[in-house]
């Protein structure tokens, strides 16, 4: 399997949150099940941010989901600071889930319309006795964190607040529960660009104060490049690259990863114009056989077709899945001349 | 040399709402010459998709009011009667939008749909109309377009879906074609695919095209020209080139800062704009993005700064004192020394883009 492999993964008492062979079925009428994940396996360790990257339906959402057992994975492990969270049930599972919050892409749609702000921080005090008594001033801190003014805004509804000010509202919401782990999922994708960097700001400087541990989710390269330490690239349900951040994007190893790099609109006018992917991510009901990438790859061989990649080392120090990886001179991401879609050999290159 | 295709002259346009009039276009002026691109830039809010909707008349009736001058090959949309308006809308100038679900019938095969504007326009019988539209799928690139003529829009993928509409909108070859925000929906590797379609479109039926977007990345290799609008208004217009290379508008200098460059390294602080964009309907006198800005003296509060270029044409920019000039930098460097600007913001921070890696 695929995009499968273990061999990146760290020892479990180095990581805070460590997922293995995680699988996500979802049913899908007629008896059929679309597979969203498949046998992904990542960790993160204390302290670190891992930046989740890939298209739409590549299952970054899923796999985030499935962390927080909302829904359960089909199958896989999800280790929590030492807890099996697949193993525990109801109000355990609840309880070492405070550790794990987690915000979303629509900041407005994420918050209940007919509650005061100060009611939706404190919604996740409340549950737990222990930390009510002192939940007024957690509100209030949390709050004073992303920015906003308790006596202020604690009273008004999230319609009075644009989507940046209710995204700080949700982040205000999962810290006040003290988490170790904050998982990001999109959430500056609905955000003006001038808005999307002071929340961006805001993510690094928490992370601090808080001493978060983040997974953060996003399709746009150049956000998840600037916020994470650890870069996990998926394809179609699969890892297809892993790794420190800097090696993934001065000297990708996997074709779709060099691929994705080349697509980025340049910020440069001058900038030449390399070659795009061809065709459309196939349907997940429909995923290739062998490596999912192969359909819109240029170096696939039969090979490609017939063996699921392993996750194995590749030089510049990241983890790759793929038979041929691109090990040649580095392409830094502002050179995309050596692009993916015309001039590679496709056969003979040997890995 | 001929006549620009599309001239728009002093556009205003607003909206009623229930906290008064909204000022969504506030004296737009600009041109597209037949196979050129006019990126147009900004954030939401700030008027590129009313300017659009304004050219099309695709403004709500009733609770909208525009006024300014709409040329179309140098006749004035607005006066015309209405089977020619009809004409222009239909077969002239075409749209397209950011979501190719909402903007097609999902009730309609797509071939029926391609050829509805050359059986109503160009009076086409049906048979006809169907071959034009497969020529016109094979010319956006689908594969099997004898399959895909007789599918729904739901079962197209969102690329697909945006190659449909852009068949559609082709499909009477307008002389202008406005994409507003064709790709923001759509996946980084696929929206590559519909900007260089577009492109080679572009091209090869020489149409005049208004790129919108609110993504600089998108203009910078595609447009040749490109304006940034905030708050209703162009407040910088000038050759792609030449304006990446002397962004003179503080906002456009601002907004460029705060996206993050692949190029840069992780954890590189971004340069943010303090702020939100202000209440059309209670737009603040002077230069709207005096608040937020960093350069922002007396004058910008009171006085709002005409487009113009100092001499120069091409580069045409709204400000009293613009970025990399003597009195820019000035201001910038006086507002820096008092800690604050004239506006009230706070300047806590110098330079915090360059403080690089943390």
């Amino acid at each position: 399997m695929a995009g499968v492999g273990v061999a990146h993964l760290r020892p479990r008492a180095e990581v805070l949150l460590q997922v293995t062979e995680l699988e996500v079925d979802f049913p899908a009428g007629r008896g059929q099940r679309v597979s969203a994940v498949s046998g992904v396996s990542f960790d993160v360790a204390t302290g670190e941010t891992l930046g989740l990257v890939g298209e739409s339906g590549c299952g970054k959402s899923s796999t985030a989901r499935a962390i927080l057992q909302l829904p359960r994975p089909t199958s896989g492990s999800v280790a929590f600071d030492g807890t099996e969270l697949t193993a525990l049930r109801g109000e355990d599972l609840r309880r070492v889930r405070t550790g794990l919050q987690m915000i979303f892409q629509d900041p407005i749609a994420s918050l209940n319309p007919r509650r005061r702000v100060a009611d939706i921080v404190r919604e996740g005090l409340d549950i737990w006795p222990e930390a009510s008594e002192q939940a007024t001033e957690r509100v209030r801190t949390a709050l004073a964190d992303v920015g906003m003014d308790f006596e202020e805004a604690g009273n008004r509804r999230p319609h009075e607040f644009s989507g940046g000010q209710c995204q700080r509202i949700c982040i205000a919401r999962a810290l006040a529960l003290r988490p170790r782990v904050l998982i990001c999922d999109e959430p500056v994708s609905s955000l003006d660009v001038s808005i999307q960097a002071q929340i961006l700001n805001l993510l690094e400087d928490l992370k601090e104060l808080y001493g978060l541990t983040m997974l953060f989710i996003a399709h746009d390269l150049a956000v998840v490049k600037s916020i994470s330490d650890r870069v996990c690239v998926m394809y179609l349900g699969r890892i297809c690259e892993i790794g420190p951040t800097d090696a993934i994007f001065d000297r990708p190893a996997h074709p779709y990863t060099e691929a994705l790099l080349a697509s980025i609109p340049q910020l440069d006018a001058a900038a030449a114009e390399a070659g795009a992917l061809r065709g459309d991510p196939p349907s997940p009901f429909e995923a290739p056989s062998g490596c999912r990438f192969r359909t819109r790859c240029d170096r696939a061989t039969d090979l490609c077709a017939e063996q699921v990649p392993e996750l194995r080392p590749a030089p510049s120090g990241q983890f790759v899945a793929c038979h041929f990886p691109l090990t040649g001179e580095p392409t830094p991401a502002d050179d995309p001349a050596d692009d993916a879609a015309v001039g590679h050999p496709t056969a003979t290159a040997s890995p | 040399m001929t006549p620009p295709t599309l001239v728009v002259e002093d556009l205003h346009t607003s909206f009623a709402t229930d906290r008064g009039e909204l000022k969504a276009v506030d004296g737009v002026s600009f041109s597209v010459r037949q196979g050129r691109t006019l990126g147009v830039v900004g954030e939401s809010g700030s008027g590129k998709s009313a300017t659009a909707r304004s050219i099309m008349n695709l403004l709500p009736p009733g609770t909208s009011t525009s006024t300014g001058r709409i040329l179309l090959d140098g006749r004035d949309v607005r006066d015309l009667p209405r089977a020619e308006a009809r004409h222009v809308w239909g077969v002239e100038a075409a749209m397209i939008f950011q979501d190719p679900m909402n903007s097609l019938n999902p009730v309609m095969q797509v071939g029926r749909q391609i050829g509805e504007g050359l059986r109503y326009h160009r009076g086409l019988p049906r048979e006809a109309a169907m071959r034009r539209a497969r020529e016109l799928l094979e010319q956006v690139g689908i594969a099997d377009p004898d399959r895909r003529l007789r599918e729904y829009p739901h079962q197209l993928s969102g690329g697909m879906r945006q190659r449909v509409m852009i068949a559609t909108a082709l499909a009477c070859e307008p002389k202008l074609l406005i994409a507003d925000e064709p790709t923001t929906a759509l996946d980084v590797t696929v929206q590559k695919q519909i900007l260089d379609l577009l492109d080679r479109l572009r091209l090869e039926h020489s149409m005049a095209m208004i790129l919108i977007t609110h993504d600089l990345g998108v203009v910078a290799g595609r447009a040749d020209e490109v304006a940034v609008m905030y708050a209703g208004r162009i407040v910088e217009k000038a050759p792609t080139l030449r304006l990446f290379t002397a962004m003179r508008h503080p906002y456009t200098k601002a907004l460029f800062e705060s996206i993050p460059k692949v190029a840069s390294p992780s954890h590189t602080r971004l340069r943010v704009i303090h702020g939100r964009p202000p209440d059309l309907a209670a737009l603040p006198p002077g230069c709207a993005f005096a608040p937020r800005c960093r350069h922002a003296q007396t004058r910008c509060l009171s006085e709002s700064p005409a487009l113009s270029g100092a001499g120069d044409d091409e580069h045409r920019f709204a400000c009293f004192y613009p970025a990399g000039t003597s009195d820019g930098e000035a201001a910038l460097a006086a507002n820096q020394a008092a800690g604050r600007t004239a506006a009230g913001l706070q300047l806590t921070n110098p330079s915090p883009v360059t403080s690089g890696a943390r």
